[in-house]
């Protein structure tokens, strides 16, 4: 047993060595090929206290990182995790400092795990990847403040053309405050009636965002 | 029947041949483009206030502030102050003839009290109809024109995002509510235009009734709750209702029935009214 | 019983014991009125004596406390349409929609009495003199204009029977003469029944072959013009001849004429209408030239005689 045991702290040891630079570049080497993309995505919001319709949206991805959307009115769209590959570039810069690697599993599966830190909407965020060892996807990425998770995004794949490709997308986020509970006017009410919550209801404050990709278009 | 359609053409004539029906008209037609190009000029910051808390997580790609958005805002105004313009056409309607001593003339006709009454409510009801659908495309015509079309932003328990052909349909559905509710306070006006000789008393008469009622409505005293049930304005709000979802038929068909049990009794009070009246004037 | 019927219908307004009370005040009382066909019934009284509430009560515009109705034998209540579409009526002066012209106002007006076409809008307007002004809106017009507008319409559907309530208001000398002349033309050419009520006799009794008296809501008199003064002192003869000294000496000798005055170049008769061919017969024998024979009733005089009388009692 503590023969097995140190094997497994030596793989990971020497795994980390590898270092989360030359995974992230390893997946980003992977999509170099794609110029220009398009898609179409649905997306589905499960937001407290926000409901809109289905929307499906048309996305124009051109390389390195442009990303261009064509809708008609109003959608939502998450600020990272639509194209995975595409936010590694975003993220791994030369102010971008990595923790260590360490080996997890998540849904029986192997994933190598690192966290890297950088100013995203605030200066206490952490990032942290969930790459699959053996497709060299990735399957999740979390991002924390020092205290709270403030979203966290799981990735579902399909391939096409030889490249792993969005299929589905779960954007779980974490709101300080909620969505008003805004009433519709009524004789009663006649300027609606008003309740904001407040930052203890943070946990209760989940949305959730679902991205559904389907017909893409690569190098057209 | 053929008299009464003669009736109703010359009650049209008379309403759409007085300038004080134009005062409504011209009006919205000012008023609510002008209010669209504030908007546009200045902003609306309302959906950008009420979605705060997503701008951390989310782009928001398209606006939300657009025709619809304040055409659904501006329909707030049919509660207390759109009901004016209906009021002064329709509390005109018998106290007018009245005080002009024209009722010699209409009533000395081949036509009966009850005909010229229905003609009356009738073309008043077109006048309200008429004046309710231009407040709806002037609202919605100038809207989409000066702030573009799109997504509906409403309050429906929390925030409620209507898809723009969803929008069009709330909205005909809402208009079609705020005639019939309309048509309440016109036939309220026209009660106590048959019961006045000089058109002042109904118009302002009927706009007492109204906002003491509204009161009344809004007021949250147990004392009142009782009491709420037969305030015809407590069901003054149904036409809100399209615009949740999903839509609460059974709901505004309780409001619909309500306030049509009060434009009934209005009527019959009129007609009690009206055909036993002596015209001295 | 066919006969019964027959002498019924020969009224076209016939009112039994109408009254009218408002509050404590009875306005009309117990009043019988007949008008037959084809009459100028003067309705006549001083302000306040209830001929506008009994002509309101007539075209139901108010409601009849007392008594009963019948307008070509039908009641108001009941047959109101049938019984306005024949009926043509000035209620208490003329107001109209200002906001409209006076075409407009006679168009929906004609449109409630039927069909009635564009060329007979422009035949009353001109019967009225008021063609030049048919498009300016009524609250142009001046009083006098509204008064024959007013009256236009009362004569616009060709009604057979026209209530006029002080018609003559408001109107110039040349109005009234024109109103009394469309008056005598529709009952010559249409035979049109008038009931035409007055606080100014001299405007109308011209034309009247009928009429009532009323005061303090009650009916006075009421029969045929001459009926009513034959037998009194407001009956006269004037008579123009060549010689008028000498026509009265010859009258004064005779026993024809109770009495006789010169005034304005005429002889003026108290006489029976059955004396006057023989009165002429003495004359033109006593060679006199007669140029004219005309009855006169002098029915204000009488009219206020028996209006003090009454008020004396």
């Amino acid at each position: 047993m503590k023969r097995v045991l140190f094997l497994l702290i030596l793989s990971s040891l020497l795994l980390a060595q590898k270092g989360p630079k030359e995974i992230v570049e390893k997946i980003s080497d992977k999509y170099k090929t794609i110029e220009k993309m398009e898609m179409k995505v649905r997306i589905v919001a499960d937001i407290p206290n926000l409901r809109m319709p289905e929307k499906t949206i048309r996305l124009y991805y051109k390389a390195p990182d442009s990303l261009k959307m064509a809708a008609s009115g109003f959608a939502l769209l998450p600020k990272n995790g639509i194209l995975p590959f595409m936010d590694l570039g975003n993220f791994v810069g030369d102010s971008a400092s990595f923790d260590t690697i360490v080996t997890d599993t998540l849904n029986g599966k192997e994933m190598w795990v690192f966290t890297m830190s950088k100013p995203l909407t605030g200066p206490e965020e952490h990032i942290t990847f969930w790459v699959n060892k053996g497709s060299e996807i990735i399957e999740k990425i979390t991002i924390t403040n020092n205290k709270d998770i403030l979203s966290e995004i799981s990735f579902c794949y399909q391939n096409i053309d030889g490249f792993w490709l969005p299929d589905t997308t779960r954007f779980d986020f974490y709101m300080n405050r909620r969505i008003p509970y805004a009433l519709a006017p009524s004789i009663t009410n006649p300027f609606g009636s008003v309740d904001i919550g407040s930052k203890e209801d943070h946990f209760n404050n989940r949305g959730e965002v679902r991205l559904i990709f389907f017909d893409f278009r690569i190098n057209p | 029947m053929f008299k009464l359609f003669i009736l109703i053409k010359v009650e049209l004539i008379k309403i759409f041949a007085k300038p004080r029906t134009y005062i409504g008209f011209i009006t919205v037609g000012v008023l609510i483009p002008l209010i669209m190009v504030l908007i546009r000029w200045f902003g609306f910051a309302l959906p950008e206030y009420y979605l705060r808390q997503l701008s951390q997580n989310f782009d928001m790609q398209g606006s939300l502030v657009n025709g619809y958005l304040v055409s659904y805002y501006l329909m707030s105004i049919l509660w207390i102050h759109f009901p004016f313009f209906i009021i002064l056409v329709a509390g005109d309607s018998f106290a007018g003839e009245d005080s002009h001593g024209t009722f010699r003339l209409l009533l000395t006709r081949p036509v009966s009290r009850i005909q010229v009454l229905t003609a009356k409510y009738i073309s008043t009801f077109i006048y309200t109809a008429t004046m309710v659908s231009f407040l709806g495309v002037i609202s919605l015509g100038s809207g989409n024109l000066l702030l573009g079309s799109g997504d509906l932003f409403v309050f429906d328990k929390g925030i409620l995002i209507l898809s723009q052909n969803e929008a069009v349909s709330r909205f005909l559905i809402a208009y079609s509510l705020a005639i019939f509710v309309q048509l309440v306070v016109a036939s309220l006006a026209i009660l106590l235009s048959t019961i006045s000789e000089n058109p002042v008393g109904p118009i302002v008469g009927s706009y007492a009734v109204i906002i003491v009622s509204i009161i009344l409505s809004m007021i949250k005293v147990d004392a009142l709750r009782g009491l709420h049930p037969y305030l015809f304005t407590s069901y003054f709000d149904v036409f809100f209702a399209p615009f949740a979802d999903p839509i609460p038929w059974k709901e505004i068909w309780g409001s619909v029935f309500a306030l049509f049990k009060f434009g009934v009794l209005f009527f019959i009070l009129s007609v009690i009214r009206f055909v036993r009246k002596d015209i001295t004037s | 019983m066919a006969s019964k019927k027959k002498v019924q219908h020969e009224f076209i307004i016939r009112t039994i014991n109408l009254s009218k009370k408002y509050n404590r005040l009875w306005a009309v009382r117990n009043m019988d009125l007949r008008v037959e066909r084809g009459q100028i019934f003067g309705f006549l009284g001083p302000n306040g004596a209830g001929k506008s509430t009994t002509i309101r009560m007539l075209m139901s515009l108010i409601s009849v406390t007392k008594g009963t109705i019948e307008i070509y034998g039908m009641n108001p209540n009941y047959k109101s349409a049938a019984i306005y579409s024949r009926v043509g009526a000035l209620v208490d002066g003329s107001d109209f929609y200002h906001y409209l012209s006076g075409y407009q106002n006679l168009r929906i007006l004609g449109d409630l009495n039927g069909h009635i076409t564009k060329s007979r809008i422009e035949e009353v307007l001109e019967m009225v003199s008021l063609t030049e002004k048919q498009h300016e809106k009524v609250k142009k017009y001046s009083h006098g204009m509204r008064q024959r507008l007013g009256i236009a319409q009362a004569f616009l559907h060709r009604p057979e029977l026209v209530i006029l309530d002080e018609p003559m208001t408001n109107l110039s000398p040349e109005g009234i003469r024109d109103v009394r002349e469309m008056i005598r033309y529709y009952r010559e050419e249409y035979g049109t029944t008038f009931f035409i009520s007055s606080h100014r006799l001299y405007e109308i009794q011209q034309i009247c072959t009928h009429m009532a008296v009323v005061d303090e809501g009650q009916i006075i008199v009421q029969g045929s013009v001459e009926d009513i003064l034959q037998n009194t002192e407001y009956f006269i003869t004037e008579i123009e001849t060549n010689d008028l000294e000498k026509s009265k000496k010859i009258l004064d000798e005779s026993e024809l004429a109770e009495e006789i005055v010169i005034s304005h170049q005429k002889l003026k008769i108290h006489t029976t209408p059955e004396n006057r061919p023989a009165i002429v017969k003495l004359l033109v024998e006593n060679n006199i030239d007669v140029s004219t024979v005309m009855p006169r009733t002098n029915l204000e005089d009488y009219y206020l005689s028996i209006i003090k009388e009454k008020h004396k009692a």
